[in-house]
């Protein structure tokens, strides 16, 4: 519903607002004005046509008047200046009722300027704890540096971007030295930095760390000022060995890489210096004058930095896992496990990508031919710049797999071949051979019935002779008793003779699947988990179904999908010995 | 071990397969005799153009009687054209044969001709039908000196009774499994009568009236994650069969009637006694409460005393010490493979 303004200015001169004007440099507008203190505060908003699609907008008639504000971001000379209220999206707002959104939104400016222009103190606080936001405000908007380097004191060289370059590691300026631990090189990071469009540039990069940081600068004049203030507030300890460091060079480009602690964590950003004729680094506000200084926004890209913010868990990055098995569910586990912050994986599969795997499988195209492990190692580590993968072609049963210290190297082993009897086989090694190696089997069921997941933990009650309990017998079965469909059914279709016959389903349903089984791994890795466990998730089996197939009795009453739940039998011989 | 496992053990202890060392010896037995009987009708000038087994073997509910005696139930089908008028010729010449192959007590009964083989303790009944087309039966009914008024050939469904009991077509989602535990459900039945019931009364407790109460009470019960329970199973069928209105009440006794579920659906007890029903209801209302005993209990091995004085001695009382944590005996699948929908 549009905004009726006549009826807005009754509605908010009836709750006691003092409506002082409607226009705003010759823009229709409501012009607001309240008491804050001995502040007569004047806010503006400008009429809009369509309805609201966010808390409607106020803005501060001259800002510059009250001083650095937290949340109040300007211009200099700009007649107005935004206040940053809260995260907008998140805020669910009356369009039907748009006279009280705006009335709403009034009463959290108000409260927000009020708090700011009250409490000195917090106001300050504040100013710190936004860091970020506000030096994101002085930042030209086309630039960033990306900087590959761990959080200490270093000197670096700066890497200009490649020309034409819209998108990418390519289009930012990257500041990586031989020392950015960990990556591999077959990260797009690294192969960025290498590649030869981009001109290296003869700039260097200072990092500076600061014990405390001060308020953001004003706006983009007062950056010197604001550098000399804070090289001069340093303790004498840091400012000479910044001096010290950064004092051996001349160039007409410098780079100063500050990071600073704030309520909300440390926060990076850089002073981009240049000047039209070579010199050393200014330190005092006599040797800027023939320096432009401009602010630029830092992405770290270090471990901690990026795979939290991006959603890994770098307690993870150690955790070295074999996965068996790189079919349309081996795939997705090992981009699954990747994405959780896994960084050392080995996979081994002797199957070649197809075109028959095209469409439930990760890799792309150009990989056809290839090994699926090493084609997917690859893809892992220009994905996941951290990430350590080797691909091997050896089968399950291979004696250079069943070697038990290398095994038990692993902090689990993940096995996706779907083959029961390779499966069980592998079990029986393990058991025969007193391997202590925690394992994970996976399988998905024709037709998008479903899939599952067993984690076998030695030390644990419940192990994969536990999901093979037959039912009836309670010996030892040939199938699993966690399927939803029924044995001995013809499930497979031939697609072009004996050689060619396939399980049908989908990449979704491999993807579902893999998604249950690293979801087990990482709660295992993360030690959130320590009983052996099974995990199911059920389709609606409509296509089984109404091809005529059967299903078991644990499908047509299962309702804990996903839920992770013990693994144990108890008529399981090994588990009750 | 489980109250369940305790189930499993018990039914492989009674039960009868066709796979049994004892029962092939007994098959043996009755192929050559079926063979002699084929060819002394075939003399007679009615071929024999179908024979195949009855009862409990054919359902795949047969339990090992206590004495050690099996039960062979075999249909002999000539065709209709070929048949004699009179019903009791062709078990006359059956009689015959088995005389001749030295079963002292072979005897035409009004249904069936029976013998016992004593050295192999084999009791062998032969049923003779005449067959109409495809599958309409009729039953040689008469003994050897039955009058024209007390012989006939009276419309029977032998293989659409043995289609009755093992269709699961009703059981839903694992139904094979629910069947096979409608199986041991009937072999329990049985097991139970032969050891709650005198050798009189429990001659009248008939195993197929049983197994029909059985089939129309059937209450399958798994476990969410697919384990038959039987003990619930059971229990919840016996209470079903003493609600489903085959007995009534006379005074202080009851009447018990169980009609066959297929043609001639008579009632499978006519001419039973008070007594035979008033026992049967009692002791299935004391069998209930029993089960109901166990199910609330705790203790493995309470659990299995109740069972033990139910059932007999097949099934046993695990030691008290060796109740909990015992070493589990492996038992390896039957089967050289099993087709699974199971891939990556």
């Amino acid at each position: 519903m549009r905004m009726d303004y006549d009826l807005l200015v009754d509605h908010l001169s009836g709750n006691g607002l003092e409506i002082v004007a409607r226009s705003f440099l010759d823009s229709p507008a409501i012009v607001v004005q309240c008491a804050i203190g001995d502040h007569q505060v004047k806010l503006v908003h400008f009429e809009k046509k369509e309805e609201f699609t966010e808390l409607p907008r106020f803005h501060v008639v001259n800002p510059e008047q009250y001083g650095q504000i937290a949340h109040l971001l300007y211009s200099e000379g700009s007649p107005y200046g935004f206040l940053c209220i809260s995260d907008r999206d998140s805020i669910s707002v009356n369009y039907d009722q748009p006279h009280l959104a705006i009335e709403a939104s009034l009463q959290r400016h108000i409260a927000l300027l009020s708090r700011a222009l009250l409490d000195p103190d917090w106001n300050m606080k504040e100013l710190v704890r936004e860091f970020g936001a506000n030096w994101e405000f002085l930042c030209d908007e086309s630039s960033e540096l990306v900087l590959a380097i761990e959080n200490r004191n270093q000197t670096i060289n700066i890497f200009k971007p490649v020309q034409g370059a819209s998108a990418g590691f390519d289009s930012k300026y990257l500041g990586i030295t031989d020392s950015s631990e960990d990556l591999n090189s077959y990260s797009h990071i690294v192969m960025s930095s290498r590649d030869g469009r981009r001109r290296k540039s003869h700039a260097k990069g200072f990092v500076l760390s600061v014990p405390e940081l001060p308020a953001p600068p004003r706006n983009g004049s007062c950056l010197g000022e604001w550098y000399i203030n804070l090289l001069q507030n340093l303790p004498d300890t840091a400012r000479q060995e910044f001096v010290n460091r950064s004092g051996g060079y001349k160039s007409t480009e410098f780079w100063v890489v500050i990071n600073g602690p704030t309520p909300s964590g440390m926060v990076w950003f850089a002073l981009h210096l240049k000047s039209k004729s070579k010199g050393s680094l200014p330190k005092s506000i006599g040797q800027l004058e023939k320096w432009t200084l401009g602010a630029q926004r830092v992405a770290l890209f270090n471990k901690e930095a990026v795979m939290p913010r991006s959603g890994a868990n770098t307690s993870l990055s150690m955790k070295s896992v074999l996965l068996v098995g790189c079919g349309s569910v081996g795939c997705e586990i090992a981009m699954r496990l990747g994405s959780a912050g896994i960084s050392h994986l080995f996979l081994t599969d002797p199957d070649t990508f197809s075109i028959d795997n095209l469409y439930r499988h990760t890799l792309p195209v150009e990989y056809i031919g290839m090994p699926k492990s090493i084609a997917l190692s690859w893809e892992l580590k220009a994905k996941y710049p951290w990430m350590h993968a080797n691909g091997f072609l050896s089968s399950l049963l291979d004696e250079d797999v069943k070697l038990k210290s290398t095994l038990e190297s692993f902090d689990l082993v993940v096995i996706a071949i779907g083959s029961p009897t390779q499966e069980r086989l592998f079990h029986d090694f393990l058991i025969e051979k007193k391997v202590k190696a925690p394992v994970i089997n996976t399988w998905l069921e024709g037709y998008g019935i479903g899939g599952h997941a067993t984690l076998d933990i030695p030390e644990s009650k419940g192990c994969l002779k536990c999901a093979y309990v037959d039912p009836e017998t309670l010996g030892r079965g040939l199938s699993s008793n966690l399927n939803f469909l029924e044995d001995n059914q013809s499930l497979v279709v031939n697609h072009a003779g004996c050689g060619q016959l396939y399980l049908p389903y989908s990449g979704l349903h491999s993807a579902q699947t893999a998604l249950i089984a690293t979801d087990l791994a990482i709660k295992y890795l993360r030690g959130q988990l320590q009983t052996s466990s099974k995990v199911s998730w059920k389709g609606d089996g409509n296509e089984a179904i109404s091809e005529g197939f059967l299903v078991t009795h644990r499908f047509e009453n299962f309702d804990q999908s996903l839920k992770v739940m013990p693994l144990h039998n108890e008529h399981c011989d090994l588990c009750n010995e | 071990m489980t109250v369940q496992q305790e189930f499993i053990n018990f039914n492989d202890r009674i039960k009868l397969s066709r796979r049994d060392d004892a029962y092939t010896k007994a098959r043996t037995k009755d192929d050559s005799i079926t063979s002699a009987i084929k060819d002394a009708f075939k003399e007679e000038g009615y071929k024999v153009i179908d024979d195949f087994l009855q009862g409990s073997l054919s359902t795949d509910t047969g339990v090992l009687k206590k004495d050690g005696d099996f039960d062979i139930d075999r249909a002999l089908v000539i065709d209709e054209d070929d048949a004699p008028e009179n019903p009791v010729d062709p078990k006359k010449v059956v009689l015959r044969v088995l005389e001749k192959r030295g079963f002292k007590n072979a005897k035409i009964k009004k249904p069936c001709i029976t013998a016992d083989y004593l050295s192999e303790n084999l009791h062998i009944d032969f049923t003779v039908y005449r067959r109409f087309g495809e599958s309409t039966y009729q039953l040689a009914i008469g003994k050897y000196n039955s009058d024209e008024n007390n012989r006939e050939w009276s419309g029977s469904d032998p293989k659409g009774l043995k289609s009755w009991i093992k269709n699961n077509s009703t059981y839903g989602a694992s139904a094979g499994l629910k069947q096979n535990q409608f199986n041991r459900m009937v072999r329990y039945l049985k097991r139970w009568r032969d050891e709650q019931f005198s050798e009189d009364v429990g001659r009248k407790i008939f195993s197929i009236a049983l197994t029909v109460m059985a089939k129309q009470s059937f209450t399958p019960s798994l476990t969410p994650e697919g384990q038959p329970n039987d003990l619930e199973a059971l229990k919840e069928t016996v209470s079903k069969i003493l609600e489903y209105g085959y007995f009534t009440p006379c005074g202080t006794k009851y009447g018990v009637q169980v009609d066959l579920p297929v043609v001639p659906y008579i009632d499978i007890f006519t001419g039973s006694s008070l007594n035979t029903g008033t026992q049967l209801r009692n002791k299935l209302v004391t069998l209930r409460d029993k089960l109901v005993q166990v199910s609330e209990e705790a203790d493995l091995v309470k659990q299995c005393t109740i069972l033990n004085k139910l059932f007999g001695e097949d099934f046993h009382i695990p030691e008290p010490k060796k109740s909990h944590n015992t070493t589990k005996r492996v038992t390896y699948a039957t089967a050289g493979a099993v087709g699974t929908s199971q891939g990556a």
